[in-house]
């Protein structure tokens, strides 16, 4: 399960979170919601831009927004274990991976 | 007795997207070259920004003209209309009524007159009422009742494939080991 965070001040992405003197506990504060186990990998990408257009009843929609940032459990899993596997299921948000097209998610 | 009837009439006006000074599509610009009868190009509308201020006032507004027993009145054009129901949960031109309700959007549009190239001011031929309730009565449901509520809701749901597609595309700018 993604967390969406959508709060310019933050700055998450710039330096190692959790490590400014002023923000930690904002921060802290913030990773503390998301509600991960601890010793959680947490990934973190910032201006995460989703377009998607699609029909509802007929009308032509579309969503278009920036995310600041995104964060999202990391694993680690070895190449074999990848290659053997129709799909994998991360322990820590139940999310199916399918390692054919989801590979460069394991990229370090 | 006399009864007071409030109408509320709102213009939104909007800032500009595209102007550019070199292409001489800034307004005042574009209006030089018009009086000139020139070629003339001018800005487009920034529709996010005149949805964006205009969300909440059209939910207030409407409102608070209700509670004074009087109607509030939204005058907006067509393509205003379009870029709602494109980008937002509301529907407008499901709303096509003949009476004013809670909220009520009056739409105008200069029609084909506006890709003729008139000369002198172009009428405005085309003129339709939406109009609907603020929110479902029923809140038990509603998700199933359409309401101009709708216009702050999503208009469409991205997969979430999509986000991971997204996500795997480019990698995690940075990386943090939660420990409580």
């Amino acid at each position: 399960m993604p967390g969406c965070v959508t709060s310019d001040p933050l700055v998450l992405a710039r330096q190692k979170a959790g490590s400014r003197r002023y923000q930690r506990n904002l921060e802290a504060r913030l990773l503390d919601l998301l509600d991960y186990p601890s010793g959680t990998r947490i990934g973190i990408w910032k201006e995460v831009k989703v377009n998607h257009v699609g029909r509802h009843e007929g009308i032509a929609k579309k969503f278009d927004y920036t995310f600041d940032y995104i964060l999202m459990p990391l694993i680690d899993i070895s190449i074999s274990d990848v290659i053997k596997s129709d799909n994998i299921i991360d322990e820590n948000t139940n999310h199916t991976i399918t390692p054919k097209h989801d590979l460069k998610y394991f990229r370090r | 007795m006399k009864t007071l009837t409030i109408q509320l009439h709102q213009n939104m006006t909007s800032s500009t997207s595209g102007a550019n000074k070199n292409k001489r599509s800034q307004i005042a610009q574009a209006f030089e070259d018009a009086m000139l009868n020139k070629s003339h190009k001018g800005p487009g509308i920034n529709y996010r920004q005149v949805w964006a201020c205009m969300a909440s006032q059209l939910l207030v507004k409407s409102e608070v003209a209700l509670s004074w027993q009087g109607v509030a009145i939204w005058v907006v054009q067509d393509v205003l209309v379009d870029y709602i129901s494109e980008s937002t949960g509301l529907n407008v031109r499901n709303f096509l009524n003949d009476k004013v309700n809670e909220v009520n959007m009056l739409s105008f549009s200069y029609g084909e007159s506006a890709g003729l190239r008139p000369q002198g001011i172009i009428d405005l031929p085309i003129v339709e009422l939406f109009s609907g309730s603020v929110a479902p009565v029923d809140r038990e449901k509603v998700e199933a009742i359409p309401s101009f509520i709708d216009i702050i809701r999503l208009p469409i749901q991205p997969p979430i494939s999509k986000l991971i597609r997204l996500l795997t595309d480019g990698g995690p700018v940075q990386h943090y080991l939660l420990v409580r």
